[in-house]
């Protein structure tokens, strides 16, 4: 081994062996980029947020360039203004640090001793205002520190803020003030709380009120405790009264979609029900709710994609019918916790937490006394018929479409299939982002977004589940894979509400058939980055693909078409494009995040191709294996020709993949 | 070479030079570095050869044997040709060796041969003057070589006196005595079944009574005198019969051995064994007039004929006559005179001698030709020194395994050219394991702490391509690149991979795990809590809860409508106690009307999830906390007397009954 070696000044050698360190080839450049498995919506930029560094020749050559970009932002370029950095926040700040500092030069300013009591701070806010001419008079500034400070002097949250419900300062307020952040911020698309995708949307579907999914929670049918509401005199009688009329009720409005033959029998069966003992009733309250749609489901086509989606929920009424007995079994409850005149105070909480609950559970005053765990049933059957003025009796649960007798439903089915095929011959490549149309009591007609945009309605839309321009999914017991799917020839993924047979509503992905879930799913391949062979990066499959498979998805940030335009200036200039045309309102950026499908490089002999699908109201990107392909390959496709055109940007090509 | 073609030149000539020097210069350097490559490459491959070059398909001149028999191979079969083998081995040898001895020769007593009279400067051996030539005694000896052990010095060895003869010493070549004495050695000595312990067999011949020259050395008289005292002067000289392969290489055939003084037990060299091609080295050691050669110049030689027989014959046989050595072979070996090997030299070098070609080297370098080899007819590839057999094959060789250099050939009348410039297209990548491109300090595969997952750079490549018939006419184009060609035969991962957002090499350990695959990297999980914080109009439990649930769903990715009382279901599961023990209860009760009122879930689904967070309570024993926490907020409500939004609920009209 060789050695190094060295003579000390007091002529002392030391030597150290030498190891050789391999050069290692540079890797290409690559600029910082976040990971995502799912799209981000971000606003456009208006204000230029960098001057993009390009090497300092360029900018010194190109000089025309720069200007013209800052002219795209309205001349606007982050940290202009020069005194911008103290704003509200750091001012109040620095105040009170002013305020505690100890007055260091007290003979400088004698007077200030005096004057301190009636206006301490006048000092401090000339100072600052000597500093900072540009934000006011040192009086202004006063009042603005006190108008600041008063605000968060009052409470430590906004005035809007409802207090938090399970603090101490909880207060009774209205449901929808309870329910509010949770409705405002709830994303009935991705299911999340200020989802990245949708909630820069302007139309952010708020709760709809004319849909509820599955059975309602009938009052139970026994006292659940000792003091149970039902325990009061004539109550039995009364809810045994009651319920008769509500099912009288609901007969009536079912009246228009059942034939009244069938209406009758029911009636007379539900007359039948009261005047058999209470054990009799759970089971009643289940037929009945399989009645309301079941029944029907039995009458109609056996292959009506409907049947299926009812019957699980028939399956999934008959599991919780059999939970709802339980009532009685001793439950979680706080009551037992405290002295027996203290649980009867109402406080601001409970109010509040009774309103959510009893649009939930309506008069089963046994479930929502469970599930509030502060009070009885009896209690809670007292406030609410103190409450009972306030609240508007029943909720209308009439559609805003009028519904349409399901028999129609085979030339519904019929007339999307034409639908499709109008769509694909008329080949027009505007392809429009959904938005969910809200339009009550107006069908959709022409005048609906969706059928403008040319979209389907999805469940999402306001409009009425029969909806004509309803999607009505698939009902292959394939992989959908090949055009014989109406989902797969629409450029849909299936959809796990609508298309049941083959499995897409399956959590475990191992139980789906369908192939064609799989954007959504988010089973992609594993890809490996490695320096290309072309050109920069390179991506790479680690396991082999057969033609037609889901490779990934192409994720990035969702824009705007203008700041498409915006941000493609910069990237053409660098040479290096990671937008895709995503539909006529917006583009998928892969600059600042995306996934590793951003890495695949351009071909015109490629092996993948790229697809818009729409996936569950989304439009998303989905690139597959254009032929089988091996281990290792390299993953190229064809930025320009994709079907609808998806890349508005290709940076300039470069030479050697015209070889 | 820069040709300096006139002297009287102007400037401009004297410039054109300079740059024909620079030109040439830029040509040396072209060239280097491919050349000393090639070179390195030489070397390697012939201390370590990855492949052969017979088995390559334009080598067949290589190739020595025929592959015939394997169109009739049968495994079967093998046994059976063994034993045909085996006889067919066994079949020279016949029951006896036969040597007859015609006489110990020693030139420094020439005298005695010449006139037949007793030898009068042989002043040592006074006894002795007949007139007839002089009778020497000669032991034949079987020696066996045994194994050496590990400690031995010597091998040990097994003598076995197969008799003695009276040998005529320098008989006269015109006459010589009519009988000759000889011995019979039956072949059965030589199995080796006795005893597995020998190694080879040795015929050792023992010269009793060697008359000595008159010219020895003086100094070396005392050693002498001794010598004759005790061993009367004994010279030996070994012949190898079987080696330790059990190979005889002995034929019948005239053999000269050189005698020596026992003193010095020197092997003589066994020259059999010396084949046609290591002749070319012994003239010149001939000529130095050094080495062992020189010994059957001037020592004593013993001559005899070997025979195999299948009857022993013992005492004195009619003298044979002397064989004609061929005239090649006198000057290469006399030792070695069998005429049957000297025939099989003769076709090879003759065949050699037809396939002679002048090839001609010519390099170039910018399109100009800038050095030229002499004419030479050497087929061996100029960077590899191996032998190509025809010029098709040296071409085909040159062209696939020296791809730095384009070479094309140019077919001249009397001579072959070879065009050769340096390969601009030449791929030099690498194209082996990776990840030791990344070994930093490199060749760390004995130094690791422990086993590690390494990536697999072996292919099996089975490619079975149409060849074109073998012509000449290939190589007088120079190669189009051909791009579709170029697409590399093996696939897989022979590259190294880097991390995406960190660009770090993945390891092997690491290449199955997808790195950045996940649904919620850590940022995004934070950013959705930063994004959630970020409300001014939501409070802190709501904010927690939402949190807790978007992290939920984000690890889960749900679908789907149909799939949110599975997530509820989950999220009791696996945060149920979390929101007990955060106190957030009655905002999970919220969140789950909010699901309810946007139809996600069934009051009855609302009903049940809620049963299940009650069932988890009970077991958690959080009762206190969450009892303590209602406490406050009781306590909070009297202490503010605010006048509430509803009124107190007033005492009941009826009896309450008792609380359970």
């Amino acid at each position: 081994m060789k050695k190094a070696e060295i003579t000390t000044s007091d002529g002392e050698p030391q030597s150290k062996p030498i190891r050789m360190i391999n050069a290692v080839t540079p890797i290409p450049t690559m600029y910082t980029w976040a990971p995502i498995q799912q799209n981000f919506m971000v606003e456009d930029e208006t204000v230029l947020h960098n001057i993009p560094y390009m090497g300092d020749e360029i900018l010194e050559q190109d000089g025309a360039f720069i200007e013209e970009l800052i002219k795209n932002y309205d001349g606007k370029v982050h940290g202009d203004e020069s005194s911008g950095f103290i704003d509200d926040e750091l001012f109040v700040e620095l105040v009170d640090a002013l305020l505690a500092a100890p007055v260091e030069d007290p003979k400088k300013d004698p007077k200030s001793k005096t004057e301190k009591a009636p206006d301490p701070f006048i000092g401090i806010f000339q100072a600052i205002s000597a500093v900072f001419p540009d934000k006011g008079s040192p009086e202004e500034l006063k009042d603005k520190y006190f108008e600041l400070t008063d605000r968060s002097h009052l409470s430590t949250l906004p005035p809007e803020c409802t207090p938090n419900i399970d603090g101490p300062k909880a207060q009774s307020v209205p449901r929808e003030q309870t329910m509010h952040s949770f409705h405002t911020l709830f994303c009935r698309r991705c299911f999340k709380y200020d989802c990245f995708l949708h909630r820069l949307q302007a139309s952010h579907p708020g709760p709809s009120s004319q849909k509820r999914k599955g059975p309602d929670l009938k009052p139970f049918a026994e006292p659940c405790g000792t003091s149970c509401y039902m325990n009061l005199d004539g109550m039995k009688e009364k809810l045994v009264a009651e319920k008769a009329n509500e099912e009288a009720e609901e007969k009536e409005k079912n009246e228009k979609e059942k034939e009244k033959e069938k209406e009758k029998q029911e009636q007379e069966k539900a007359a039948n029900g009261e005047e058999k003992d209470d054990k009799m009733k759970p089971s009643k309250v289940r037929k009945h709710g399989s009645l309301d749609s079941g029944n029907e489901a039995s009458s109609e086509d056996s292959n009506d994609s409907m049947k299926t989606k009812e019957l699980k929920r028939c399956n999934s009424k008959t599991e919780a019918g059999k939970e709802q007995p339980s009532s009685n079994s001793s439950c979680f409850s706080l009551i037992g916790s405290v002295a027996p005149e203290d649980h009867l105070e109402w406080t601001g909480a409970d109010q509040s937490l009774f309103r959510a609950l009893q649009k939930v559970f309506l008069n089963n005053f046994c479930a929502i006394a469970q599930t509030m765990i502060t009070k009885t049933c009896l209690q809670v059957y007292e406030f609410a018929q103190k409450e009972a003025a306030d609240i508007p009796s029943e909720e209308s649960l009439k559609d805003h479409t009028p519904p349409r007798k399901k028999k129609k439903k085979h030339r519904l089915w019929s007339m999307h299939c034409r639908k499709i095929q109008l769509k694909k011959d008329s080949s027009s490549n505007h392809v429009y982002n959904f938005v969910p149309c809200d339009h009550p009591n107006q069908p959709c007609d022409q005048n609906c977004p969706c059928v403008g945009a040319q979209n389907f309605c999805e469940k999402f839309c306001q409009c009425s589940s029969d909806c004509q321009n309803r999607f009505p999914g698939c009902r292959c017991k394939a992989q959908c894979n090949t055009k014989q799917c109406p989902c797969y020839l629409a450029v849909r993924e299936c959809d796990p509400d609508l298309c049941q047979m083959c499995g897409a509503d399956q959590f475990d992905t191992t139980k789906i058939t369908c192939r064609n879930v799989s954007v959504q799913r988010g089973q992609h391949k594993h890809l490996l980055m490695a320096p290309s062979d072309v050109a920069g990066w390179g991506i790479f499959l680690k396991e082999s693909a057969q033609k037609n498979e889901f490779i990934s998805e192409y994720c990035g940030e969702i824009i705007s078409q203008d700041e498409a335009d915006r941000r493609g200036k910069v990237y053409d200039k660098y040479m290096c494009s990671f937008l895709f045309n995503l539909n006529n309102d917006f583009v998928v950026d892969a600059t600042r995040k995306g996934n590793k499908i951003r890495f695949a490089n351009h071909s015109i002999n490629p092996n993948c191709y790229a697809k818009v699908m729409m996936v569950n109201g989304d439009h998303r990107i989905g690139i597959f294996a254009k032929r089988a392909i091996l281990p290792g390959e390299e993953l190229f496709f064809d930025y320009r020709y994709g079907p609808t055109e998806q890349l508005k940007f290709v940076g300039i090509e470069r030479e050697m993949e015209f070889l | 070479m820069p040709p300096k073609k006139r002297d009287k030149d102007s400037d401009s000539a004297a410039k054109s030079v300079q740059m024909d020097q620079m030109n040439h210069e830029l040509f040396l350097q072209a060239f280097e570095k491919p050349t000393q490559i090639y070179r390195f490459l030489k070397t390697r491959s012939q201390l370590s050869p990855i492949f052969l070059p017979r088995t390559l398909s334009y080598m067949r001149s290589r190739m020595s044997r025929t592959h015939k028999a394997r169109k009739e191979f049968k495994v079967n079969g093998i046994l059976a040709q063994v034993v045909a083998r085996k006889k067919k081995e066994a079949a020279p040898m016949a029951d006896f060796m036969t040597i007859t001895f015609l006489g110990v020769y020693d030139k420094k007593l020439e005298p005695a041969r010449c006139f037949r009279t007793p030898d009068q400067q042989d002043e040592n051996n006074a006894a002795s003057a007949p007139a007839a030539p002089e009778l020497i005694k000669l032991e034949t000896i079987l020696h066996k070589v045994c194994h050496k052990k590990r400690k031995d010095v010597t091998s040990p060895g097994l003598q076995v006196v197969l008799g003695e003869s009276q040998v005529p010493l320098n008989p006269s070549e015109e006459h010589p005595p009519p009988q000759a004495p000889t011995v019979s050695i039956p072949t059965e000595s030589f199995t080796r079944a006795s005893s597995n312990m020998v190694k080879s067999f040795n015929l050792m011949l023992k010269a009793l009574d060697m008359p000595q020259p008159n010219n020895d050395t003086e100094n070396a008289e005392p050693a002498a005198k001794r010598r004759r005292r005790e061993d009367a002067n004994v010279y030996t000289a070994e012949l190898l019969l079987f080696d330790k392969n059990n190979h005889c290489n002995l034929v019948a055939g005239d053999y000269e051995l050189s005698l020596k003084k026992l003193e010095a037990p020197v092997r003589i060299p066994k020259g059999r064994v010396n084949t046609w091609d290591k002749a070319m080295e012994v003239p010149v050691e001939l000529n130095k007039g050094s080495g062992q050669l020189e010994l059957f110049r001037t020592g004593p030689v013993i001559k005899f004929r070997l025979n195999w027989a299948s009857e022993p014959s013992s005492g004195m046989v009619e003298r044979p006559r002397m064989l004609e050595a061929s005239p090649s072979e006198s000057t290469t070996d006399k030792e070695n005179s069998t005429p049957s090997a000297d025939g099989q030299n003769n076709v090879v070098a003759k065949k050699k001698e037809a396939q002679k070609m002048h090839i001609v080297y010519q390099f170039l370098y910018n399109n100009n030709s800038r050095q030229q080899t002499e004419a030479c007819d050497d087929l061996h590839c100029p960077w590899c020194s191996l032998h190509c057999g025809n010029l098709y094959a040296l071409l085909k060789h040159l062209k696939l395994n020296h791809p730095r250099f384009c070479f094309t050939y140019v077919p001249l009348p009397d001579v072959a050219r070879i065009d050769i410039c340096i390969n601009e297209c030449f791929d030099g990548s690498y194209a082996g394991n990776a990840i030791d491109m990344i070994a930093q300090p490199p060749g760390l595969a004995f130094s690791r702490d422990g086993p590690v997952r390494r990536t697999c750079i072996t292919n099996v490549l089975v490619c079975r391509p149409k060849r074109p018939t073998p012509s000449m006419a290939e190589f007088l184009e120079p190669d189009d690149p051909d791009f579709e060609n170029q697409r590399s035969y093996t696939t897989g991962h022979n590259r190294l991979y880097h991390h995406t957002t960190t660009c770090l090499p993945i390891f092997p350990k690491e290449m199955d795990e997808d790195s950045e695959g996940e649904n919620d990297p850590p940022w995004l999980q934070k950013k959705t809590m930063m994004m959630i914080d970020e409300f001014t109009d939501v409070n802190e439990g709501e904010k927690e809860l939402m949190k807790m649930w978007n992290l939920h769903v984000m690890k889960h990715g749900y679908v789907g409508d149909c799939q949110i009382p599975l997530a509820v279901e989950m999220f009791i599961e696996a945060k149920g106690e979390e929101v007990l023990a955060k106190n957030l209860y009655r905002n999970f009760v919220v969140h789950m009307s909010s699901l309810f009122d946007f139809g996600l879930i069934s009051a009855v689904g609302v009903y049940t999830s809620l049963q299940k967070l009650h069932e988890l309570a009970n077991r958690q024993e959080c009762k206190m906390e969450l009892a303590s926490c209602w406490k406050a907020q009781r306590d909070h409500w009297h202490a503010c007397q605010k006048p509430p939004v509803l009124s107190p609920n007033p005492p009941t009209t009826t009896a309450a009954p008792e609380k359970n």
